[in-house]
C-alpha cells in the first residue's frame, strides 16, 4: 500500500532534503488505517534526522504496531523552509506512513527530550490544526500526550498537554489503549477518558491539579481537584529489561541521520549518583540486560538493517558488568560483517585500550574523558567518582598505545565553584599534555592535542542541585575568560585548545528546567513571535525571548539565581520518581560539605528507588572491605 | 567477479538523492548476504560503482551499479531475487548481468565510464502542454540550440541540439513517431510496459496527454541531461515569441542508459 504524498512535487523540490517528508523507509510498518481502532501519531519535535536517531521512538513504534488494533505512525517537525510553505498554503501537518493529517488521529504522543524543543511542540500542534491549549480541544482533536525526560517537570508546558506519561513507555500504554477503546464504546468523551487515565499509575493529567502561589512567587500548593485523582504521580519502571519489547525491525532511514547506526541499549539507569545529573536520578534503579539477550538483539538488528556501525548506549557503559564479555564476543563478528563497533566513552583501563586498539584507528580517533571539573574538591562536591590519577593514568595508557588526541569535557558554574576550580581545569589539561611528553621521543607521534570543552551548568529537577543557584551569564563569561587566560599561561599551552558552549540558550534552559506553569504564556508568545528550533543556535533569538520573559515578569533571579529553601514546594513535587526528596536533600548537604556518597554497586545509600524492587537494588553488594 | 545491476527508481523515492540511494543499496546488499567484496584498509568499504546520478523528482528504469563479488560464479537470477527481497516500494531490480572478466593489463571499466547515451520520456506539466509540444517540434527541426550549462567548473555555452540523436512524439496508445533520428540509437516504435513503465510516474499519465522522448549523448564527455534539454525547449519557446515556459515544465523519466558498441548505442545491461 502506498499513499499519495501530502506535498506536491513543486513543494518537495523547493525544500531542503525532501526525503524528510516521504516516509517509505525500510521496516516502516504498513497497515490499513481503516482496519484499526486506534491511530497513534508518534512525534519527536525536531527535524527528521534528529528524531529518527532516537531509540525511544523506535521502541514505542514497534510496541504499538505489534497490536492489531493500533496503527502507530511518525511525524517530525517540518524544517523552517517547509514550515513557511505549510503556513502560507494551509497544508495540515501529516504523518509519514499514510501521509494523512495528524488531526485525524486518536492520539498525538510527543517525546520531550530537551527543554529547548518547547516552541517546536507548539509548532507541531499549530500546523496540525490542534488548539494549543488542552482546555480548548474538542472531541475532534487527538489526545495529546507528553513523555520523555522533560515530562518529569512538565509544568512550563502543562497547559498544552492532555496528559503526561511519567516514566518508561513499555509498561502501561496497552492499558491506556484499552481504556480509550472502552470509553469510546461506552459513549464517553475526552473528559471522561482523561479522568480515568489519571487513575493509571504514572499518568499525570495537569488539568486535574490546581497550583496556588505565595506572595513571594513560590508555590503554596499543588493539589488534585478531586479525591479520586492521586496526589502523587509515580513513574513507570520496566522491571526486567530482558523481558520487554525491543525493536528488532528497526526503521532504517534513507537520509543520513545523526545516529546512523544500530543502537544497542546495554542498561538503564546509572549507579554513580553524580549530583548534577538528572538522568542518573530519574532512571534509577540501574537495570542491566543479560549478555545473552544483548548478543541476540545485536545480531538480529544487524541482519534486518544491514547497518555498518553499531553503537552501545547507556549512561555509563564502563559500569555495565557484562561489557567485557559482550564486547569480546562481538568484536570478531563485527569485523567479519564489516561492521564498526563504536564504544561510548569508557573509563580508560587495560580492557578499554585493548578494545579501542581493535576497533578504532589510533591515528585518527581521540580518547575522551569527562572529568566535569578541574579540582578534587569540586569532584567531591559533584560526587564524580573519578580522580586526577585515574585520568592521568588512563591518558598515559592511551598515549602508550599510540593515541595523541584527548578530548576533555567540563562544566562551568557548578555550585561552590571558585576561581581556583576554574584554573584547575586548565592545569588538568596541562598535566595530561605533560604526561604525553614523558613518553620517550620515539614512542610519540608528533604533538599531543588536548581539547578542553566547557558547558554551562544547568540545575535540573530531581537532582541534589535542584535547590542550588546557577551563576549569571555575566559570571559565566568571566569564568570563561579566566579559563581561556589560564590555558594560555600553561607550559603546554600550544598543545591545549579551548572550546566553549554558548550561555544564552543555557539561561533559558535553566528557566524551563525548574519552571512552573507561569512560564507557559511566555513560551506561547515566543512561538507567536516566530521562535522555533530554539535548540539550533542559528535559529535561537535570545533578544526576542529576553524581551518576552521580561514582559511576563519571568526573571533569571527567581528561576535561576536564587537558592531554594528546604521547605519550599518545588513545581515538580507531585511527581514521584522513587528517589525521595529527603535523599536528594541529604545529597545536597553532602555536596556542600564536599562529602562523597558511594556508588550503588558498593553500597546502598537508601535513595528510595529500592521501592521498585528491581535491578541493582536487589543485587548483593560488594563489601566495602573488599575494595 | 563483477556483476552489473539494473534497477528502477519510482514513486515517492524519486525524491531520494544520489548519496542516499547509494547508502540504501550498501545496506540492502549487507542484508541480502551476497558475497560482496570489500576494499582493503582500516575502514573497508563495499566495492560498488554507481552509474549516473538522477536528478531529484525524476523516475527511472535505467539505473545501474556495478559491484565486485568474492564468489567465482553466481546465478544472476538468484542474485536478482535476493536483492529484490531487500527492496522497498519505489525500487525494483530489473536485471543482474555477469560482466566479462577483464583482460589482463587493461583498465577497469565501470558502468560510469562506459556511459555514452541516455533516453528520456517526458510529459509536459499541466499548463505547458501546447507551447512545450510546439517547442519539441521546433527543436527537432532546428540545426542548433545553444544554452548555458552550469557545471562544477563554471558555466559554459553548449549546443544541446547536436547532442540529441533522436526526438519522437509518443501518442496516447504509446506509439512513437520520430521527428528526427540519426540512427545511432534504436528508438522503439512503441512505448509500453515492456519498458518497465508500470512502476514509473508515467504509468498513470493523463489520458490524451501527448508525450515525447529523446535520445542524447551522456557520460563524462558530452553529457546532455534532461534538464538541459528542458532549458533548450524553454529557449526555443522564448525565441518563437511564445509566453515563457516555467522553470519546471516537464516531468521526465529516464528509460535507459547506453554504452557505445560498434558505433551504435546498446543498453548498459547488454553491453
Amino acid at each position: 500500500m502506498s499513499y499519495p504524498l501530502a506535498l506536491s512535487d513543486d513543494i518537495l523540490l523547493r525544500v531542503e532534503k525532501p526525503a524528510r517528508y516521504i516516509g517509505g523507509e525500510i521496516n516502516m510498518v504498513k497497515k490499513d488505517p481503516a482496519s484499526v481502532d486506534v491511530r497513534f501519531a508518534m512525534c519527536f519535535p525536531d527535524v527528521y534526522e534528529v528524531g529518527m536517531s532516537h531509540l525511544g521512538i523506535q521502541i514505542l513504534y514497534d510496541m504499538f504496531n505489534r497490536r492489531e488494533d493500533t496503527y502507530c505512525e511518525r511525524v517530525y517537525s517540518p524544517w523552517v523552509d517547509l514550515d513557511k510553505i505549510m503556513r502560507k498554503e494551509h497544508i495540515p501537518l501529516f504523518s509519514l506512513e499514510t501521509q494523512t493529517p495528524i488531526k485525524n488521529f486518536d492520539f498525538l504522543g510527543i517525546t520531550l527530550q530537551y527543554e529547548m524543543c518547547y516552541t517546536n511542540v507548539l509548532q507541531i500542534l499549530d500546523l496540525a490544526g490542534i488548539p494549543l491549549h488542552a482546555e480548548d480541544r474538542t472531541e475532534e482533536d487527538p489526545i495529546v500526550i507528553g513523555g520523555g525526560p522533560c515530562s518529569y517537570n512538565p509544568e512550563p508546558i502543562a497547559d498544552f498537554f492532555d496528559f503526561f506519561y511519567i516514566g518508561e513507555g513499555e509498561t502501561v500504554y496497552g492499558d491506556i489503549i484499552e481504556l480509550y477503546k472502552a470509553n469510546k464504546a461506552a459513549g464517553g468523551g475526552r473528559k471522561e477518558f482523561l479522568r480515568q487515565v489519571s487513575h493509571i499509575e504514572g499518568m499525570y493529567v495537569p488539568s486535574l491539579y490546581n497550583v496556588d502561589y505565595n506572595e513571594d512567587g513560590t508555590i503554596r500548593s499543588i493539589l488534585p481537584i478531586a479525591e479520586d485523582v492521586p496526589a502523587k504521580i509515580r513513574k513507570q519502571v520496566v522491571k526486567d529489561l530482558d523481558d520487554c519489547v525491543y525493536p528488532e525491525k528497526q526503521l532504517l532511514p534513507f537520509l543520513r541521520v545523526i545516529q546512523d547506526r544500530v543502537v544497542l541499549e546495554l542498561q538503564r539507569g546509572c549507579t554513580r549518583g553524580c549530583r548534577f545529573c538528572q538522568a542518573g536520578m530519574i532512571y534509577r534503579p540501574n537495570r542491566e540486560r543479560s549478555v545473552e539477550h544483548l548478543l541476540s538483539m545485536a545480531r538480529t538488528m544487524l541482519d534486518v538493517t544491514g547497518q555498518d556501525e553499531m553503537n552501545l548506549s547507556s549512561l555509563s557503559s564502563s559500569d555495565f558488568s557484562g561489557l567485557q564479555e559482550f564486547v569480546y564476543a562481538m568484536i570478531d563478528e563485527c569485523r567479519e560483517r564489516h561492521v564498526s563497533l563504536s564504544l561510548p566513552s569508557l573509563r580508560i583501563d587495560a580492557f578499554a585500550v585493548d578494545v579501542m586498539q581493535k576497533v578504532q584507528d589510533v591515528n585518527k580517533s581521540s580518547i575522551t574523558f569527562a572529568p566535569e571539573v578541574g579540582t578534587q574538591r569540586m569532584r567531591n562536591v559533584i560526587n564524580k567518582g573519578l580522580t586526577d590519577e585515574d585520568i592521568l593514568d588512563g591518558a598515559g595508557k592511551a598515549f602508550n598505545a599510540g593515541w595523541n588526541k584527548v578530548k576533555l569535557y567540563f562544566m562551568l558554574g557548578l555550585p561552590t565553584e571558585t576561581d581556583e576550580d576554574v584554573k584547575g581545569i586548565a592545569q588538568l589539561g596541562n598535566s595530561i599534555a605533560a604526561k604525553y611528553y614523558e613518553l620517550p621521543k620515539d614512542k610519540r607521534h608528533g604533538r599531543v592535542n588536548v581539547t578542553i570543552s566547557t558547558s554551562y551548568f544547568i540545575a535540573k529537577p530531581f537532582t541534589p542541585f535542584q535547590w542550588m543557584p546557577m551563576i549569571s551569564k555575566e559570571h559565566f563569561l568571566e569564568n570563561q575568560r579566566l579559563l581561556k587566560a589560564t590555558v594560555n599561561e600553561q607550559l603546554n599551552a600550544k598543545s591545549l585548545e579551548y572550546h566553549w558552549h554558548d550561555a544564552e540558550t543555557s539561561e533559558l534552559e535553566g528557566i524551563f528546567a525548574r519552571g512552573d506553569r507561569r512560564i507557559a504564556p511566555a513560551i506561547e508568545e515566543a512561538y507567536r513571535a516566530g521562535c522555533i528550533y530554539d535548540a539550533w543556535t542559528e535559529h535561537f533569538h535570545y533578544n526576542v525571548w529576553k524581551e518576552i520573559l521580561d514582559r511576563h515578569g519571568i526573571t533569571i533571579e527567581f528561576y535561576n539565581l536564587r537558592e531554594r529553601s528546604k521547605d519550599e514546594i518545588l513545581p515538580w513535587d507531585h511527581i514521584d520518581i522513587g528517589v525521595t526528596k529527603e535523599f536528594l536533600y541529604r545529597e545536597y548537604e553532602n555536596a556542600k560539605q564536599e562529602q562523597i556518597t558511594p556508588n550503588c554497586m558498593k553500597q546502598c545509600s537508601g535513595c528510595g528507588a529500592a521501592a521498585f524492587g528491581c535491578g541493582i537494588c536487589r543485587k548483593p553488594r560488594k563489601k566495602e572491605a573488599e575494595e | 567477479m563483477n556483476i552489473r545491476v539494473c534497477f528502477s527508481k519510482f514513486d515517492r523515492l524519486r525524491f531520494l538523492g544520489h548519496l542516499d540511494v547509494m547508502r540504501f543499496f550498501q545496506r540492502a546488499i549487507a542484508r541480502s548476504g551476497l558475497p560482496i567484496a570489500y576494499s582493503n584498509g582500516f575502514h573497508p568499504h563495499m566495492i560498488l560503482s554507481f552509474a549516473q546520478p538522477l536528478a531529484l523528482s525524476m523516475t527511472s528504469d535505467g539505473e545501474y551499479f556495478d559491484c565486485e563479488l568474492t564468489a567465482d560464479s553466481v546465478d544472476p537470477a538468484d542474485v536478482r531475487e535476493r536483492l529484490q527481497k531487500e527492496m522497498c516500494d519505489g525500487f525494483f531490480i530489473n536485471s543482474v548481468t555477469v560482466l566479462p572478466e577483464r583482460e589482463p593489463n587493461t583498465k577497469k571499466q565501470t558502468g560510469m565510464s562506459q556511459i555514452a547515451g541516455a533516453m528520456y520520456l517526458c510529459e509536459p506539466l499541466s499548463g505547458c502542454e501546447e507551447i512545450l509540444m510546439q517547442s519539441v517540434r521546433a527543436l527537432a527541426k532546428s540545426k542548433s540550440c545553444t544554452v548555458l550549462k552550469q557545471a562544477k567548473n563554471g558555466e559554459r555555452m553548449v549546443d544541446v541540439r547536436s547532442g540529441i540523436h533522436a526526438i519522437g512524439l509518443v501518442d496516447e496508445s504509446g506509439e512513437v513517431t520520430c521527428l528526427s533520428d540519426d540512427g545511432v540509437f534504436s528508438v522503439p516504435s512503441e512505448i509500453n510496459s515492456g519498458w518497465g513503465l508500470d512502476h514509473s510516474v508515467h504509468a498513470s499519465h493523463k489520458d490524451g496527454q501527448a508525450r515525447f522522448l529523446f535520445a542524447v549523448d551522456a557520460g563524462s564527455e558530452n553529457n546532455i541531461s534532461a534538464e538541459l534539454v528542458a532549458s533548450a525547449l524553454r529557449r526555443v519557446a522564448e525565441e518563437s515569441g511564445e509566453e515563457p515556459l516555467p522553470e519546471r515544465c516537464v516531468s521526465s523519466h529516464r528509460m535507459e542508459l547506453y554504452g557505445m558498441k560498434e558505433e551504435h548505442m546498446v543498453s548498459l545491461a547488454s553491453l
